[in-house]
C-alpha cells in the first residue's frame, strides 16, 4: 500500500472519530439520567451534527497534508455531499422534538421562546441559509467573492449559535470534564478557521510574487507570468493549481484558484493561462508588470506526474481547460519525455483555441498528435466537429494492449458526457483522471 | 473513479455515524431510573 492510500485510510478514520467525539462527550464521566428513546435520539442527532459541521472546517481549511491523497476536487465534492448529511441532522434534532412532544412546539418561536431554543433556531436559521445560498448561487447570479465570504461568515455564526445552545441547554455539558473536552473541540474549529484566515494569508504575504508579463492569447484567454520576489517560489506537478490574490491584501480572501499553465521545471517563473468568464478574471488583463500578488498552493491531484504506467497519454480539454494540459506539454517538453501523447482539444470555433501556435511548435519536439473539436467549425473544415463524442473518442484512443491514462478538464457537462462515453467505449474507471473547475 | 468512491464514502460515514447516534440513544434510554 503506497503512502497516499495509508494517509487515506488514516484521514478517513480521523473523519470519524472527530464526527462522533461529541458522542463520546455525552457518554464520559458523570452522565444525566436517560429520558425515553426518541428524545435521546434527537440530542444524539444534535451532537453528532455538530462533529459533522465540524469538519466541514477541517475539509475547507486547505490543509495540503489532507488534500493530497484525494485531491482538492475530491475533497471539495465529498464536502458538498456531507453537507446534506448535516442539515438532515440539523434538522432532525428539533422535527423529532416537535413532532413527539406538544411542548416543544413552544420553543420553535424566536420571540418567545427561552434563549436556549432561541440559539437553535437561529443556528438552524443560518444553516439553512448558507446551504440555499451554496445550492442557489449560481441563479441568483451571485458574485463569487461575496458568496465566499457569506458562506464562511454564516457557517462561523452557525456553528457559534449552536455551542452557545449545547451550553445553555447545558444538560451533556455539566461536568468540568465535559466542558474541558468541548472547550478543546471548538478551539480545534477556532484554530482551523485561524490557520486559513490569518497564517496561511501571513505566510502569503511573506512570500509575494510579481506579475512580469501579461499576454493575450486566443479565446479571451490571459497568460499571466509570474516571478517570486525573495524567495524561491513554489514547486508544482503539471495539472495543479493555486489560489491567487491580485489587487489585494491576502488578508481580504479575495483569492481564486487556477490551473499552472506553465513547466514545472521552470525554476523562477510561473504561468497561469486564466479565461475571462467573471469579475476578477476580467481584471486580469488590467494588470502591470511589477504589480505584487499572491500566490497559496500548489494543490489538486490531477497530474501525469503520479503514475508512471502508461505508454501513451490522452489528454481531453474543452475551453480553458487547456491550461493544465499546457502545463503537462511544456513540461514534457523540457524533460525531454517522448510518451506519444493525444490531446483531444474541444473548442467553440478555431479563432478560440488558445495556443494552437505553440502546440504546432510542440509538435516538433513531443511524441504528440493534436486533434480539434470545433463546435462551430469554419468554412472547409476537414477536421473533427461537435463535441467530444464517443464516436471521436473512438477514432483517436490508443488500440489495446497499449497502456494509457486519460486527463479531462473542462466544463462540468463535457467531463460528464466524456465520462461517459470513455466508460461506453470499456475504458476502466482508474484510468480516467478528470479536473473539475467548480470547486464552490 | 475518484468522484464515485467520494459518493460511496459519504454514503458509508453517513449510515455510520446515523448510526451511532441511534446507538447511543438507546444507550442512553436505557439509564433511565
Amino acid at each position: 500500500m503506497n503512502h497516499n492510500k495509508r494517509m487515506g485510510i488514516l484521514w478517513i478514520v480521523l473523519y470519524l472519530l472527530f464526527a462522533l467525539a461529541p458522542l463520546l462527550f455525552m457518554l464520559v464521566g458523570e452522565r444525566p439520567m436517560g429520558r425515553d428513546f426518541i428524545r435521546e435520539l434527537s440530542v444524539a442527532f444534535g451532537f453528532v451534527g455538530i462533529g459533522v459541521m465540524a469538519l466541514h472546517f477541517v475539509l475547507t481549511a486547505r490543509i495540503t497534508a489532507v488534500k493530497m491523497p484525494f485531491g482538492s476536487d475530491v475533497v471539495y465534492y465529498f464536502h458538498h455531499r456531507m453537507a446534506f448529511l448535516t442539515l438532515a441532522l440539523w434538522l432532525a434534532h428539533p422535527a423529532i422534538l416537535v413532532i413527539k412532544y406538544d411542548w416543544a412546539q413552544g420553543l420553535l418561536n424566536v420571540f418567545t421562546a427561552p434563549w436556549f431554543a432561541r440559539y437553535g433556531v437561529l443556528a438552524v436559521v443560518a444553516l439553512l441559509l448558507l446551504m440555499a445560498l451554496a445550492i442557489g448561487r449560481k441563479a441568483l447570479k451571485m458574485e463569487y467573492i461575496l458568496w465566499r465570504m457569506l458562506h464562511g461568515a454564516l457557517a462561523v455564526i452557525a456553528m457559534a449559535l449552536v455551542m452557545a445552545h449545547v451550553y445553555l441547554v447545558g444538560r451533556y455539558v455539566g461536568t468540568p470534564l465535559k466542558q474541558t473536552l468541548w472547550l478543546v473541540y471548538g478551539g480545534i474549529c477556532i484554530a482551523l478557521v485561524a490557520y486559513l484566515r490569518i497564517y496561511k494569508p501571513w505566510q502569503m504575504l511573506q512570500r509575494p510574487y510579481r506579475v512580469i508579463e501579461v499576454r493575450p492569447e486566443h479565446g479571451n484567454v490571459w497568460s499571466l507570468a509570474l516571478e517570486p520576489v525573495g524567495h524561491e517560489g513554489l514547486r508544482f506537478q503539471p495539472g495543479q493549481f493555486a489560489w491567487l490574490t491580485a489587487w489585494r491584501s491576502p488578508f481580504a480572501a479575495h483569492e481564486h484558484p487556477f490551473s499552472f499553465s506553465s513547466s514545472s521545471e521552470q525554476k523562477g517563473r510561473i504561468e497561469f493561462a486564466i479565461k475571462e468568464l467573471g469579475d476578477f478574471t476580467a481584471t486580469i488583463g488590467q494588470l502591470e508588470a511589477g504589480q505584487p500578488v499572491y500566490l497559496d498552493g500548489p494543490y489538486g491531484a490531477f497530474s501525469p506526474n503520479r503514475y508512471q504506467d502508461v505508454d501513451t497519454l490522452v489528454l481531453i480539454a474543452g475551453g480553458i481547460g487547456i491550461a493544465p494540459m499546457m502545463s503537462i506539454l511544456r513540461t514534457m517538453a523540457d524533460r525531454g519525455d517522448r510518451t506519444p501523447v493525444v490531446l483531444l482539444y474541444g473548442s467553440q470555433t478555431w479563432e478560440m483555441a488558445s495556443f494552437r501556435e505553440e502546440l504546432e511548435e510542440l509538435k516538433k519536439t513531443l511524441n504528440l498528435k493534436v486533434v480539434y473539436v470545433l463546435e462551430r467549425p469554419p468554412e472547409g473544415w476537414e477536421g473533427e466537429t461537435g463535441y467530444v463524442t464517443q464516436d471521436v473518442l473512438k477514432r483517436y484512443l490508443p488500440a489495446p494492449p497499449q497502456r494509457y491514462r486519460v486527463f479531462i478538464c473542462g466544463p462540468t457537462p463535457m467531463l460528464d458526457a466524456v465520462e461517459a462515453a470513455l466508460k461506453s467505449l470499456g475504458v476502466p474507471e482508474q484510468l480516467i483522471h478528470m479536473e473539475r473547475f467548480d470547486l464552490a | 473513479m475518484r468522484y464515485r468512491l467520494a459518493n460511496w464514502l459519504a454514503a458509508l460515514l453517513s449510515a455510520a455515524i446515523v448510526l451511532a447516534a441511534v446507538l447511543v440513544a438507546l444507550f442512553q434510554s436505557g439509564q433511565q431510573p
